[in-house]
């Protein structure tokens, strides 16, 4: 008899599964059919959150339901992609921020057992404008002009906001055989106040520039294409420094084994927000541009990335902590 | 100046606008009233809700919601030893024993009035200096920073309580502590234990709970039968002098007062000390020149409550200075405002004057309003709250503890948190039985990641000894850390001295 329920349940589940499967295929899906939860690995107010919050707005519109903003905060958001990886594939919950907690993060830090394989992709809505910058009053305006400077004065202090900032000027220093001082800041309003105050060199920058027009300058881009902000200056890769380039956008990522079908709703819903004028409000006003990418572009950035950074941590020579 | 502040008056007065600094200031005190809930969380859940406000609104708003959460702190440190936020710590060391004597009244009310005072002043000095001062806060660099730090450390070790060496312990501890999470510079664990949750260091109001309330709790339950004797006395004295303020507690506070808003004030304006910085040291400058030591915490002072509390508000006004004239945050609420002005298209910084001056001027007549209907909330909302302290022991006891686990569990990550507060309510507990000052601790704690890391750019920063010159400032205050240093010494071997002889007698 029990036998007999087992069969049975497992055929109600098979064709079910089926059932699933079938609508999955005609990326049709009564998905969400209640409130959803969006997870951002940084403390409330910050600029992620802030754009978050934005987001779940239009996602709410766009998806018929509620979607409500919980923040995890935590070693550089490894705390809620941690407890994200197993949080199920229904569709309920997912993580919105910037992808270097996911390329590069776990590759620099042996304790966090995620990797770029564990979470599946729905799109990318904007990116951090990655650049190395300057004060204004410095004699140079471009990195040839930086390394120049550096080796004339016999070494350059770099106020770096990471370690991924301590790994991209570490491999540039490596190629150049310069020295550099590298002072730890904390956050990228610790690395502003530094520049301004004409106390460092140079320094390794989210974007945060554009609000200092005039007192802040860009000398090259970190990113592996040029930056929305700065179309005219040149990526390290341009400048000769191969393969060095971090890159940051900030991509919506379910658990791996979500449903296509809840993933292609998702991305539709993202493309959606991507011409939406609220979002574009707050994008201007943070001087964050769009830069929608399409589930696969995303999942395509992701790979490569992370590959990028895996060889320029090979290349100088990094211990994982 | 004035005519210009008057001509925007207009708008800054008008309905919509005074009544969401209302709304802000009464929600902020309410938040700011709950144990283990501070300005910080008050004013971050609440930007979303700007979304759709009026630039002016929106800002006045959440400028209301600091300044009353700010006060509110006050009323759970003084009536059940929770201080919402770790700048009010010091407000609970002085002010619970206070509560404790039957005196909660006296201590709320003064608290409220120096609340205010020091907010007042703060936020006239960022209306006439904003822009003049900015520029020299900029020139605050690590290197001043390290100095002050040192200093800070040094000034605030005299609060260590009968031996110096079991406060230096005790602050060398909370260092240690404050040590846990990723190293800054290359991001290697550092005390983590493999547990993911230390990676940004232990919660910091789970660990203040934990030592300050929860210790508490367990050191009165075990002391139930006192409890009950005392009961009549938490009710408040019968005596209307121990319920209002009197000519003489103004007396003995208008100095910690004046003082109290002076060192806020310089706290706010300075980039990177924050909060906790300004009300301690203007606390324990109180203790130092009232002279009478650790009496301060066992029979309560109300010039402490005064101290901490008008530096703890003046530190909100004075750390939008740099925000405003050069896009630098002197606080977290400074940090948390970036993220609304952003919203609202305005960018913090040089620019602001410039292009958004009538919006900055309606903020400054929206804030000095703020102060003055926090003086009205907080006054009534004062009556509604002192009742706690009617309630038995036996009643209040269990909902404190379980008012510290919702804020342990806000603050620190989840249940992770309420872990967090029951280790360190243990370490608490054999710290406060075995006379280990539970102040150098929490200060060590607080100060000690600002100090790595203001260090570890200095020493960056400054190649050559030689280089050492260009910061006049770091060498002023080196110097008096060292003087401090010195003075402790002489007045420590003082009073051995003296305890010596008092034995021989």
């Amino acid at each position: 008899m029990k036998h007999v329920f087992k069969g049975f349940a497992a055929a109600v589940a098979m064709t079910a599964a089926g059932a699933i499967a079938a609508s999955a295929a005609m990326a049709d899906t009564s998905w969400p059919t209640k409130p959803i939860t969006m997870l951002i690995g940084y403390k409330a107010g910050g600029g992620t959150d802030t754009k978050g919050r934005v987001l779940s707005k239009i996602l709410a519109r766009e998806l018929g339901q509620q979607v409500n903003v919980i923040n995890r905060p935590g070693g550089g958001q490894a705390v809620a992609l941690e407890s994200f990886k197993s949080s199920g594939t229904d569709g309920d919950t997912f993580f919105f921020g910037a992808v270097t907690g996911i390329t590069l993060n776990p590759q620099i830090n042996s304790a966090l057992k995620f990797t770029n394989q564990d979470y599946v992709y729905a799109g990318a809505l904007t990116e951090f404008q990655v650049s190395m910058v300057a004060p204004q009053d410095r004699p140079y305006d471009d990195m040839a002009g930086l390394v120049k400077f550096a080796k004339e004065k016999g070494g350059i202090k770099y106020a770096s906001l990471s370690p991924g900032a301590k790994i991209i000027m570490q491999a540039i220093a490596k190629q150049e055989g310069i020295n550099v001082d590298y002072i730890p800041t904390k956050g990228g309003r610790g690395m502003v106040q530094l520049v301004l105050s004409n106390q460092v060199d140079f320094a390794y920058s989210g974007g945060i520039q554009s609000r200092y027009p005039g007192k802040i300058k860009t000398l090259a881009a970190v990113s592996s294409k040029r930056l929305g902000n700065y179309p005219d200056t040149p990526t390290l890769d341009e400048l000769g420094y191969k393969g060095v380039a971090m890159d940051a956008p900030t991509v919506v990522a379910f658990p791996k084994g979500t449903d296509a079908a809840i993933i292609a709703k998702m991305e539709a819903a993202l493309k959606a927000a991507s011409m939406d004028p609220a979002m574009k409000k707050i994008s201007d006003a943070i001087k964050m541009p769009i830069v929608y990418l399409n589930a696969k572009d995303a999942s395509a950035l992701v790979t490569s990335s992370t590959a990028a950074i895996a060889d320029m941590l090979v290349a100088i020579d990094y211990k994982k902590q | 100046m004035l005519d210009e502040l008057y001509s925007v008056a207009g708008s800054a007065f008008a309905v919509g606008n005074i009544a969401w600094i209302l709304f802000g200031v009464t929600l902020g005190y309410l938040v700011g009233a709950l144990p283990g809930l501070g300005k910080g969380t008050a004013t971050a859940v609440a930007i979303p809700l700007t979304f759709y406000l009026e630039p002016l609104s929106a800002i006045a708003f959440l400028v209301g919601i600091s300044k009353g959460s700010t006060a509110g702190s006050a009323v759970s440190a003084i009536l059940l030893n929770t201080p919402g936020e770790p700048s009010s710590t010091p407000t609970a060391m002085a002010g619970y024993p206070l509560a404790r004597a039957g005196k909660a009244q006296k201590a709320l009310k003064m608290g409220l009035f120096a609340s205010v005072l020091g907010d007042l002043f703060s936020t006239v000095v960022l209306i006439l200096v904003a822009q003049e001062l900015a520029e020299y806060a900029l020139g605050i660099g690590p290197v001043e920073l390290t100095a002050i730090l040192a200093f800070s450390m040094v000034f605030i070790a005299g609060l260590s309580g009968r031996s110096m060496i079991k406060g230096l312990i005790a602050g060398l501890f909370g260092i240690l502590i404050s040590c846990m999470g990723l190293e800054i510079e290359t991001g290697s664990p550092r005390l983590t234990f493999g547990l993911i949750e230390l990676y940004d260091g232990l919660p910091l109001i789970p660990v203040a709970i934990g030592m300050l309330a929860l210790s508490e709790m367990m050191i009165q339950i075990g002391q139930r039968q006192r409890l009950a004797d005392e009961a009549d006395l938490l009710k408040g004295s019968s005596k209307r002098e121990d319920q209002i303020v009197t000519l003489a507690d103004w007396k003995n506070c208008i100095r910690p007062i004046v003082r109290g808003s002076l060192i806020g004030t310089v706290v706010g304006i300075l980039p990177g000390l924050g909060a906790s910085v300004g009300s301690f040291l203007s606390y324990g400058a109180e203790r130092r020149a009232s002279g009478r030591g650790a009496d301060f915490e066992e029979s309560g002072a109300i010039e402490g409550v005064a101290a901490a509390e008008s530096a703890d508000n003046a530190v909100v006004p004075a750390s939008l200075v740099p925000l405003f004239a050069i896009g630098i945050p002197g606080s977290v609420i400074a940090a948390i405002l970036i993220g609304a002005f952003t919203i609202q298209g305005i960018t913090p910084g040089p620019l602001l004057f410039l292009e958004n001056k009538d919006l900055i001027l309606g903020v400054y007549v929206s804030m000095l309003a703020a102060s003055v209907m926090l003086l009205f909330i907080g006054y009534f909302g004062q009556n509604m709250f002192a009742r706690i302290v009617r309630i038995s022991p036996a009643l209040i006891m269990p909902i404190v503890v379980f008012l510290c686990c919702i804020g342990a569990y806000l603050q620190g990550g989840g249940t992770f948190g309420i872990g967090v507060m029951i280790v360190f309510g243990i370490i608490g507990f054999f710290s406060k039985k075995y006379d280990f000052s539970f102040v150098t601790f929490l200060i060590g704690f607080v100060i000690g990641p600002s100090f790595e890391l203001s260090l570890r750019q200095s020493l960056g920063l400054v190649t050559d000894l030689p280089e050492l010159l260009d910061h006049p400032v770091a060498i002023v205050f080196a110097v008096l850390a060292v003087v401090g240093v010195w003075r402790l010494t002489v007045l420590q071997r003082k009073q051995m001295a003296e305890m010596a002889k008092a034995e021989t007698n």
